[in-house]
C-alpha cells in the first residue's frame, strides 16, 4: 500500500515539476506548501500560495501546506485519515516537532481534511481554533473560490498562530453555542431561530396529532356499532375455477428516459458543525477538522 | 268450505307441531312426540292441496265482489286500510286472523297454534328451495347478549335495560341468481427502471397498452324478495349454505312466521348484477396490473348474461329492541348464528374514549417538541 502511495504521489510531482524532477535527484525532493493534483489553481494562483505559504510556514516555525487530490480513497477512505497519511508519510512539517497544518480537499465527494501536528499545528486546529479556521475558508470553497478559500486559510492559521505566540486566545471568538437539540453549534452553523420551529406550530402538531389519532380509534370503535350494510360485491358466489381470460394484451407504447442531476451532499447531518463536520484529536499527534463543502 | 289454513296437529293427540332446528324434525308440543318432515308431508298432502283450492276460489270471489262493487260506496280510510290485507278463520279455535296479504305462516294470536297459509306457495308462488332453521330462539338471545360484548361506545344502561320486545323466526323470500359476469378492461401501464449512473439519477419509463377481457361465473347470489326486510341486514347475514336447501315444503314452517315474495324477480335482479359486475371486474382487473408498476383504468365495458333464478325461503331470527323511545333491529342468520345490527352510540363514553387516547398522547408529544425541537 505504501509503495502505491509512494508512486502515485511521486507521479503527481513529477507531473507538477517535471523540469525540477528532470535536474534534481529525489532525495532532493522538497514537498511543496500547495500541491494541486486536483488541477483547481492556475499556475500563478498555486505559486502566489506558494510563497504566502512558505512566508507563514517560516515566520510561525509551523509549515502550512495545501494539497487537492481528486478521490481521497486513493489514500484512505477516510478524508482525515488520508490528511493524516500524507503528513506522515512524507515526513511534512518542521522543527523536531514537526511543526505543521496540512488542509486537504479532495474533490469527487467535496470533502475536505485539516489536521495539525506538534505543539503549535494541534493548537490551532484544537477544538475551539479549528472552527475559527474553518469559518474563513468554507465558505469560499462552497461557491468554488479556491484560491479565495486557500488564501483564508493560510491568513487564518497566520491569525491564530500569531495570537498564539503572543500568549493570546486562539479560542477566542469561537462563538460555539448550544442549540436547542443541546448539540453544540458554531455561531455561524447554528440553526437559526428562523429554522426553529415555531411555538404555534408545535402546539398545533403537538395536539392536533393525538385529537386525529383519536378521532380515527373512536370512529373505528363507531364502525363496530353499525353492522348492517348493503353489499356491492359478490366474492363469496363464484364459482370455483369459473373465471377465464379471453383476452391478455399488453401492447408497448414508447418509452422515456429522464436523468436528474443527483445533488451534492453538503449536509448538515449528524456531529457537530455546520457542515457535518467532525473534530478530531487522535493519539498520533493530531488535531484537526474534516466534512464537506 | 275447506279451511284456507292448515295446522299441523299431532298424529298421536292432536297437539300443534312446531318444527325444531336442531332435531330437523316436527314436534308435538303437547305429548311430545317427533315426526319426520316426510311423515307428515304424506298426511298432510290432501289438505295442503285443498287449502290451497279454497285459496284459490276465494281470490276468485274477492276478484269478482271488487268488480260489482259501487265506486264510492265503501269508507275511503276502511279500504286504505284494507288494501294490502287478509282475513283467515284459525282451523283450530275458528279465530278471524287478520294478516298481509304475503303473509305465509304465523300463528294463531287466541289459540297460539301455528298455521300455515298453503295458497301462498301455490302453483307459480311455490318455492324451489327452504333453508330449515337450525338454530332456535334461545341461541338467538344468547348471539344478541354476546353481540353487545366488546362494544365500547354502547351505553351501558343499553344492555342492562333494554328488553327484547320481540323475537321472531321467519323464513324470508329470497331469489338466487345464477349468471355469468363478462368484463373488457383496457389500462394504461407502466414499467419504471432508475438506476444511478455517475452523477445523475437515470428514470426509464415504459409506457404499455394493457387489455384483459374474461368471464367469471356466478352461483346463487341472494337478493331478498321481501319489501318489509331491510335490505342491509339481510346482506349483512350472509352466506347461506345451501348445501343444506331442502326441496320447498310447509312442512318446516310450523313454528315460524313466512312471507311470500313481493318484489319480483326483474326488480331484485338489479342488484345481483350491481354485485356480480363489482366482482367481475375486479377478478379480472386483478390480473392486469401484475409487473407493472402503476396500471390505471381507462375503458371498461362489463356485461351481465342472468342465467337461473331459484325461490328460496331462508331462515331469519329478527330481535326487536326499543330504548330511549327509539326501535333497534337484529338480524341472525337462523343457520349459521351470525347476528347483525345497529347500536346505539354513547356521546359519553365516544368522547370519554377520545380523551383518553387523545390526552395522554398530546401531552407526551407537546412536551416533546416544546422541549427537544
Amino acid at each position: 500500500m505504501k509503495r502505491v502511495f509512494s508512486l502515485l504521489l511521486i507521479l503527481l510531482l513529477l507531473a507538477l515539476f517535471p523540469a525540477a524532477a528532470m535536474a534534481e535527484e529525489p532525495e532532493d525532493e522538497v514537498f511543496p506548501y500547495v500541491l494541486d493534483n486536483a488541477g483547481l489553481l492556475s499556475e500563478s494562483q498555486r505559486s502566489t500560495l506558494e510563497n504566502r505559504a512558505a512566508e507563514l510556514s517560516e515566520k510561525h516555525g509551523c509549515n502550512l501546506y495545501i494539497v487537492t487530490v481528486q478521490d481521497h480513497t486513493e489514500y484512505n477512505p477516510d478524508v482525515y485519515e488520508a490528511a493524516k497519511g500524507i503528513f506522515n508519510y512524507y515526513d511534512l512539517g518542521c522543527g523536531d516537532g514537526r511543526e505543521g497544518v496540512i488542509l486537504l480537499l479532495s474533490m469527487q465527494d467535496r470533502d475536505y481534511a485539516f489536521a495539525g501536528h506538534g505543539q503549535l499545528g494541534e493548537t490551532i486546529c484544537g477544538y475551539e481554533s479549528s472552527w475559527i479556521i474553518e469559518d474563513e475558508f468554507l465558505d469560499n470553497f462552497r461557491s468554488n473560490d479556491w484560491y479565495g478559500g486557500f488564501s483564508d486559510y493560510l491568513e487564518a492559521c497566520d491569525k491564530q498562530l500569531t495570537k498564539l505566540e503572543n500568549g493570546g486566545d486562539v479560542t477566542e471568538g469561537a462563538d460555539i453555542i448550544t442549540g436547542p437539540d443541546g448539540q453544540e453549534y458554531h455561531e455561524y452553523n447554528a440553526p437559526g431561530e428562523s429554522e426553529r420551529m415555531p411555538v404555534g406550530l408545535k402546539l398545533l402538531i403537538g395536539i392536533g396529532a393525538p385529537c386525529l389519532i383519536a378521532l380515527i380509534v373512536c370512529s373505528t370503535f363507531k364502525a363496530q356499532m353499525k353492522t348492517a350494510k348493503l353489499r356491492t360485491t359478490a366474492e363469496e358466489y363464484v364459482v370455483p375455477g369459473s373465471a377465464t381470460l379471453r383476452a391478455s394484451e399488453d401492447r408497448f407504447v414508447n418509452r422515456t428516459e429522464t436523468r436528474v442531476p443527483i445533488p451534492r451532499d453538503t449536509g448538515s447531518s449528524g456531529g457537530r458543525g455546520g457542515s457535518g463536520g467532525s473534530s478530531f484529536h487522535s493519539g498520533g499527534g493530531f488535531s484537526g477538522r474534516s466534512g464537506k463543502f | 268450505m275447506p279451511s284456507q289454513m292448515t295446522n299441523y296437529q299431532c298424529p298421536a293427540c292432536t297437539g300443534p307441531l312446531h318444527f325444531v332446528g336442531s332435531t330437523g324434525k316436527l314436534q308435538c308440543d303437547y305429548c311430545g312426540s317427533e315426526f319426520s318432515v316426510q311423515e307428515i308431508e304424506a298426511l298432510y298432502d290432501d289438505k295442503l292441496e285443498q287449502a290451497a283450492q279454497a285459496s284459490a276460489q276465494q281470490a276468485e270471489k274477492e276478484e269478482q265482489a271488487a268488480a260489482q262493487q259501487v265506486p264510492g260506496g265503501e269508507d275511503p280510510d276502511w279500504e286504505q286500510e284494507q288494501a294490502g290485507m287478509k282475513a283467515y278463520n284459525c282451523p283450530s279455535c275458528g279465530a278471524e286472523l287478520i294478516c298481509d296479504e304475503t303473509t305465509a305462516a304465523t300463528s294463531c294470536p287466541y289459540c297460539g297454534n301455528p298455521t300455515v297459509l298453503p295458497g301462498q306457495f301455490h302453483g307459480m308462488l311455490k318455492p324451489d328451495y327452504i333453508l330449515p332453521f337450525k338454530l332456535d330462539k334461545e341461541a338467538a338471545k344468547r348471539a344478541l347478549r354476546d353481540f353487545y360484548r366488546g362494544k365500547r361506545l354502547l351505553p351501558k344502561a343499553f344492555s342492562n335495560e333494554n328488553h327484547i320486545e320481540e323475537i321472531k323466526g321467519v323464513y324470508v323470500p329470497f331469489w338466487l341468481f345464477d349468471g355469468q359476469g363478462d368484463a373488457d378492461l383496457r389500462f394504461k401501464a407502466t414499467r419504471v427502471n432508475s438506476y444511478r449512473t455517475g452523477d445523475y439519477q437515470v428514470t426509464i419509463t415504459d409506457y404499455f397498452d394493457v387489455r384483459r377481457a374474461g368471464t367469471v361465473n356466478f352461483s346463487r347470489i341472494p337478493v331478498d324478495s321481501s319489501r318489509k326486510m331491510p335490505d342491509a341486514h339481510m346482506d349483512a347475514i350472509e352466506p347461506f349454505d345451501y348445501s343444506e336447501l331442502k326441496p320447498f315444503s310447509t312442512a318446516y314452517m310450523p313454528g315460524y312466521l313466512a312471507e311470500r315474495y313481493d318484489v319480483d324477480v326483474d326488480e331484485c335482479a338489479e342488484r345481483a348484477k350491481l354485485r356480480a359486475t363489482n366482482t367481475t371486474e375486479q377478478m379480472i382487473a386483478s390480473t392486469a396490473g401484475r409487473g407493472y408498476s402503476t396500471c390505471a383504468p381507462v375503458a371498461k365495458q362489463v356485461r351481465m348474461r342472468r342465467g337461473t333464478v331459484k325461490y328460496v325461503m331462508l331462515p331469519v331470527w329478527l330481535l326487536s329492541t326499543r330504548w330511549n323511545g327509539k326501535s333497534f333491529l337484529f338480524a341472525m342468520n337462523g343457520q349459521t348464528g351470525k347476528l347483525i345490527g345497529d347500536l346505539p352510540v354513547s356521546k359519553g363514553r365516544y368522547w370519554g374514549w377520545f380523551g383518553a387516547i387523545a390526552g395522554p398522547l398530546a401531552a407526551v408529544l407537546t412536551a416533546a417538541l416544546l422541549f427537544l425541537f
